[in-house]
């Protein structure tokens, strides 16, 4: 009964938690007095987990390189609060009846951090240079269906596809470089510029100032940015380094920084409530999700059955509310609930143990042995290794989880867990029976490089994309196929909500949950958010 | 004598040749390349087979070690494979941070440590003896991320003044405030790293200084001192002090590497910016220029190190025979 | 990142008494080192506690009761209770298992290698063999040690074998160091001459005379390696690289970590065993020196 009770506890409180911070976007500024409206100046300091790696944007992939070059660097097109594609160095494109021809009419008034005015050119300098056989970053495919890139005059460009690709526009809020800038470099040496780290030039709200190895990073503002009206309004942004979650969250109770982007789960309850009069607290949804993913062509897990049942053997609410204290979300198919493609019709296979012994027995799994795992009539044990990645405590707590919940029911679930690069090798190559993993997804919902079957392995065993556990389902592709072909949104959404459909009843992946997060801004300040994060930078202002 | 220093030299030189080899061979021998580590699996295996070829990495190892060895040897470490700059000028960025934080430390060990030492030993088996080396013991079986993460709990969150990461407070330099200003601005970062790297190696260095004047407070010389009715005072620190430091003296050579490598362990625990914490993220995205040059320079300084020690006991002892 | 040249002032001399004689001797005078029994007795304790980590442990170390996590210490759960409500006596207890033969293999492996390598450069002092050995010492030895740990075991898979391997691997350069010391200043003593003269041959020489007699420092280098193994593995472990099942005392710790403020408990305790079993290897080590150096006094 105390259990019982304890439990009501935690999950009345979790949800009293989630109530409290339903995501309002973007946070307005409490009410007067008094009413101070945007103007010039000011410093905010963020946080940031370590030196960027390249403030070049083709080249960039980790997170903290990201953060600095959108604010340094424009592309054609950005997310605006509602997560869809506006503007930024383009004014606005057209699309040709048959799919295949994009038209971008630029903004004439940009120019570059040097004075230099921007142009097509610089466009198409950058498109091209990721298309070059040299080029060492991973955006290529991005552009495969890009055949030819035009500037047909200062401020057009033309984009020529060899097939409709509807997932190309949400590409292109990839930064511009400086065609001025790189020009006569060789390619494959880019990295090494000088402009790709110490001296970018870019066409942003914000332009590097000093940057201290290990320390800080200084912007400045530009003075000259293209958008009308004062943009941006903070004089100057401080990026400062911190090691980990815990020196970021003691800067941000000390006051030395003004934002935290991702509060860690079990400091959240402390820091609201010591910190409210000082801090505003946005939720923020994570555009991905977490999942087990399952070969399909393993003697065992090829049984739909069998993935059911592991499905229905998890209690993946409780994983959300015991691991994240509520913040987040069961996951039953690809898309997040942020996604405009999001269907919210799935069946959410709830935790029914009574439900995964049936299909279990099902699948042949019909014996216990004395230790408790189950048997088919060949004698098999029904154990495999679930494999992941070491060095995430917080993902070490949720495979102990799976193991035990997975337990109950006759599944034995050996962990195995290899440190990252040997990990993603073990993917790549399909060495693997089941494994756990997430994905960080694009503000596109096209989903071909996950599922589509020609994104497995090929006939010499090279992994194509990232469907590494070879789900192969002729509906699924056509459908894939199809949704990428059209620009019309609800012609695709269509597609994708059978999609969700099919994946959810057949299960290659057994979907988990996606995170939310806490992020903290002081109240002196006015940010931009959309649902998933940080937006418009040259919006943000001092009170 | 001067055909043992060339004989020293010779084998440190063939010493560097095989601390190359290793260096290369771990890196290079493991599983998994830079390529892999594209993060959240940005980048397809097709385009990651594409990127290794342009880099090199499909070419046979000796190849690759040549390569290497070849531009290092003109001085040229090569570039980070993650950020294309220089690693010299990766390395040079951080050391003045882990300079800084370890110079400190020796000389504050140092400072202490030989004078507690010293006492200890004269007063063999007093109760200050026993409580030196009781802390001593301490010291040396103290996990130091522990004693970090204690004082992190008892101090660091607890006391306002006390910064628990990073080194300096931006906008705080010599340019804008006052000398106090910016010295007091460091020691409020400085005092928590500087407090475990300390307590680890004032033990073990009084625990040396007591071992080596022991020895000489034993030795016949001494007694002679004594029996000659020299006053104690004296006898300590004339005689038995100047012949204790001997073995300290070499020490200095062997702390040479330390100071220049940085501790991975505690500049990771308080942010410490210095070389570690960049050769642990090295480490930890394969980038491999970095990590062999870590690895080298730091086995070159150590080598330097141990070979100074050598040429220091040369010029103080006498009695070292070279042949 | 220590490296420091050992304080083992142990100068051995021949002592061939009776063996028996010998040892109850050792052991009288071990037993004057008062901290140094209390330490033998707790270090026995700790290793009968790991033997028999499944009868004392109250929970099973990947128990977890979700609606348990983070409790303090109380009767139910002594020390605490993790993140996803394992019990950290448990898990220590368990851990017990990981740390202390982490640290007795490691410290074997060097051990082993150390006295090959030391005795073959010692007895051949002055040739090639000696001349490449010591090289290759130089070299090892002339590593960042923390750091080549580090770079090995992120790459290799993560196991309790890799580990121990790893650490032995990196640590027996002063030990060879210490024992071609040992026969260098032994294998010009007039018994070895004498054994010589009478025609014993090469590897009895060796093995039989110096070796014996090099026993005491290289005992008490090895038992205070013991302990540091056990510290190296859970540097190791801190930084996410340690035993994950059942869980090494430093990955209790590492565990702890972020919740430092929340639960101080989870890597509280942990590193109070890690800090006592050092502690009393050292006292250890230390008695050791003592009673087996004829020369010193108390």
């Amino acid at each position: 009964m105390k259990k019982i009770l304890l439990t009501l506890v935690i999950v009345a409180l979790a949800a009293t938690a989630l109530v409290g911070c339903t995501p309002k976007t973007p946070v307005d500024p409490p009410p007067p007095p008094p009413p101070a409206g945007p103007s010039v100046g000011g410093t905010i300091t963020f946080s940031i987990g370590g030196d960027p790696n390249t403030l070049n944007p083709i080249l960039s992939t980790d997170a903290m390189s990201g953060t600095v070059i959108m604010q340094i660097h424009s592309g054609l097109v950005r997310a605006n609060e509602n997560l869809e594609f506006v503007g930024d160095l383009a004014e606005d494109w057209t699309v040709s009846p048959d799919n295949l021809t994009l038209t971008f009419n630029l903004r004439d008034n940009v120019l570059w951090h040097d004075g230099t005015p921007f142009t097509a050119h610089d466009v198409k300098f950058t498109y091209d240079t990721v298309k070059h056989p040299d080029y060492t970053g991973v955006r290529r495919r991005d552009f495969q269906f890009v055949e030819e890139i035009i500037a047909e005059d200062d401020h057009t460009l033309v984009l020529k596809l060899t097939q409709p690709d509807a997932s190309l526009i949400s590409k292109l809020g990839l930064g511009i470089i400086a065609k001025h800038v790189f020009e006569g470099h060789p390619v494959a040496e880019l990295r090494e510029h000088p402009a790709s780290r110490s001296t970018p030039i870019g066409t942003g709200p914000y332009k590097l100032g000093e940057w201290v190895s290990g320390q800080y990073l200084v912007l400045e503002r530009n003075a000259d940015y293209f958008w009308d009206g004062d943009y941006p309004y903070l004089e100057k942004i401080i990026h400062r380094v911190y090691q980990d979650a815990d020196a970021t969250l003691a800067a941000l109770e000390a006051g030395d920084i003004d934002y935290m982007g991702s509060i860690p789960v079990d400091s959240i309850e402390m820091i609201k409530t010591a910190h409210s009069d000082r801090l505003d607290f946005v939720t923020l949804k994570q555009n991905g999700y977490w999942y087990i993913g399952m070969k399909q062509d393993h003697p065992y897990f090829s049984d739909k059955n069998l993935r059911q049942a592991l499905a229905y053997g998890l209690d993946r609410a409780s994983m959300i509310n015991s691991l994240f204290l509520g913040y987040g979300t069961v996951m039953n198919a690809d898309k997040p609930p942020i996604s405009w493609a999001y269907n919210p019709n799935l069946f959410s296979y709830p935790y029914d143990k009574v439900k995964a012994v049936e299909l279990l027995e099902a699948a042949g799994w019909t014996t216990v042995g004395t230790d408790g795992v189950r048997r088919n009539a060949a004698g098999e044990r029904l154990s495999f290794e679930l494999i992941s990645a070491s060095g995430d405590q917080t993902r070490t707590n949720m495979l102990e989880i799976i193991k035990n919940q997975w337990a109950e029911i006759g599944v034995e679930a050996k962990i195995e867990l290899y440190e990252i690069s040997v990990y993603y090798d073990k993917l790549d190559y399909g060495e693997f029976e089941i494994y756990q993993w997430g994905w960080n997804l694009g503000l596109d919902p096209d989903n071909y490089i996950f599922f589509h079957s020609s994104s497995g392995f090929n006939e010499e065993g090279v992994l194509q994309g990232f469907n590494d556990v070879g789900f192969a389902n002729a509906e699924v592709d056509a459908l894939i196929e199809k949704a990428r072909s059209t620009f019309d949104q609800e012609e695709r959404r269509a597609a994708y909500w059978e999609i969700q459909e099919i994946l959810n009843e057949e299960l290659p992946y057994i979907f988990l949950y996606s995170r939310d997060s806490v992020a903290a801004l002081k109240k002196e300040f006015h940010g931009e958010f959309s649902a998933i994060g940080t937006i418009f930078i040259e919006k943000w202002y001092k009170k | 004598m001067s055909g043992y220093i060339i004989r020293r030299f010779l084998q440190m030189l063939i010493l560097l040749v095989g601390i190359s080899i290793l260096s290369f061979s771990i890196m290079h021998l493991a599983p998994g390349n830079p390529v892999d580590l594209m993060t959240d699996r940005t980048a397809t295996p097709e385009d990651k087979a594409r990127i290794a070829a342009l880099y090199g990495f499909d070419q046979p190892i000796y190849v690759q070690y040549w390569r290497w060895v070849s531009q290092v040897v003109q001085g040229n470490f090569g570039r980070s494979f993650q950020t294309g700059q220089p690693v010299l000028t990766m390395i040079l960025e951080r050391l003045p941070a882990t300079l800084l934080l370890n110079f400190v430390a020796m000389l504050m060990v140092y400072l202490l440590s030989i004078p507690i030492g010293i006492i200890s030993a004269v007063k063999q088996y007093s109760w200050f003896d026993h409580v030196v080396t009781f802390f001593a013991f301490l010291g040396q079986a103290m996990p130091s991320f522990w004693f970090a993460l204690l004082l992190i709990y008892f101090v660091g969150l607890r006391n306002p003044f006390i910064q628990i990461s990073g080194m300096s407070t931006y906008g705080v330099s010599l340019s804008t405030a006052s000398l106090w200003v910016v010295f007091r601005d460091r020691i409020r970062y400085m005092i928590l790293p500087l407090a475990v790297l300390g307590f680890g190696s004032l033990a073990s260095v009084t625990r040396y200084m007591r071992a080596s004047m022991l020895e000489v407070v034993n030795q016949d010389y001494i007694r002679t001192a004594r029996a000659k009715g020299l006053a104690e005072r004296k006898v300590v620190l004339k005689h038995a002090f100047r012949n204790a430091l001997l073995p300290i003296v070499t020490l200095i050579g062997f702390e040479l590497p330390i100071l220049f490598s940085g501790s991975v362990v505690i500049e990771t625990i308080f942010s410490w910016p210095g070389i570690g914490l960049l050769a642990w993220r090295a480490v930890l995205q394969r980038d491999y220029q970095v990590v062999m040059a870590f690895n080298l320079l730091g086995a070159t300084m150590m080598v330097i190190g141990v070979f100074i020690a050598d040429m220091l006991y040369l010029v103080v002892d006498p009695r070292i025979k070279y042949d | 990142m220590e490296r420091k040249p050992e304080v083992t002032a142990v100068t051995t001399e021949v002592v061939m008494p009776k063996e028996e004689t010998y040892l109850s001797m050792v052991w009288r005078r071990f037993k004057r080192h008062k901290l140094a029994v209390v330490s033998l007795v707790i270090l026995v304790l700790l290793y009968l506690m790991a033997i028999f980590a499944p009868y004392l442990a109250p929970y099973h170390y990947s128990e977890m009761q979700l609606d348990k996590a983070l409790q303090p210490p109380s009767a139910e759960h002594l020390f605490g209770t993790d993140r996803i409500g394992s019990d950290i006596l448990s898990r220590i207890i368990w851990g017990s298992r990981i740390s202390l033969s982490v640290g007795f293999v490691a410290a074997g492996i060097a051990l082993t290698l150390g006295t090959i390598i030391g005795s073959i450069s010692g007895y051949f002092a002055g040739t090639v063999i000696d001349d490449i050995l010591m090289r290759f010492t130089e070299t090892v030895a002339a590593f960042p040690v923390m750091f080549l740990l580090l770079t090995v075991i992120a790459i290799l898979p993560r196991s309790t074998l890799n580990i121990m391997v790893v650490i032995g691997a990196t640590s027996w350069p002063n030990l060879a160091r210490m024992v071609r010391g040992q026969f260098l200043s032994l294998r010009e003593l007039d018994y070895v001459e004498a054994a010589k003269a009478l025609g014993a041959t090469d590897m009895r020489i060796v093995f039989v005379h110096i070796l014996l007699n090099s026993m005491a420092p290289i005992i008490v280098s090895a038992t205070l390696r013991i302990g540091g193994a056990i510290l190296a593995e859970s540097g190791l472990a801190f930084l996410g690289l340690g035993v994950v099942s059942p869980p090494s005392w430093g990955t209790i710790i590492n565990a702890g970590r972020p919740l430092l403020r929340q639960a101080p408990w989870i890597m509280g305790f942990p590193g109070l065993f890690i800090f006592v079993t050092v502690l009393a290897f050292n006292y250890v080590g230390d008695g050791l020196r003592d009673a087996l150096d004829p020369r010193a006094t108390r």
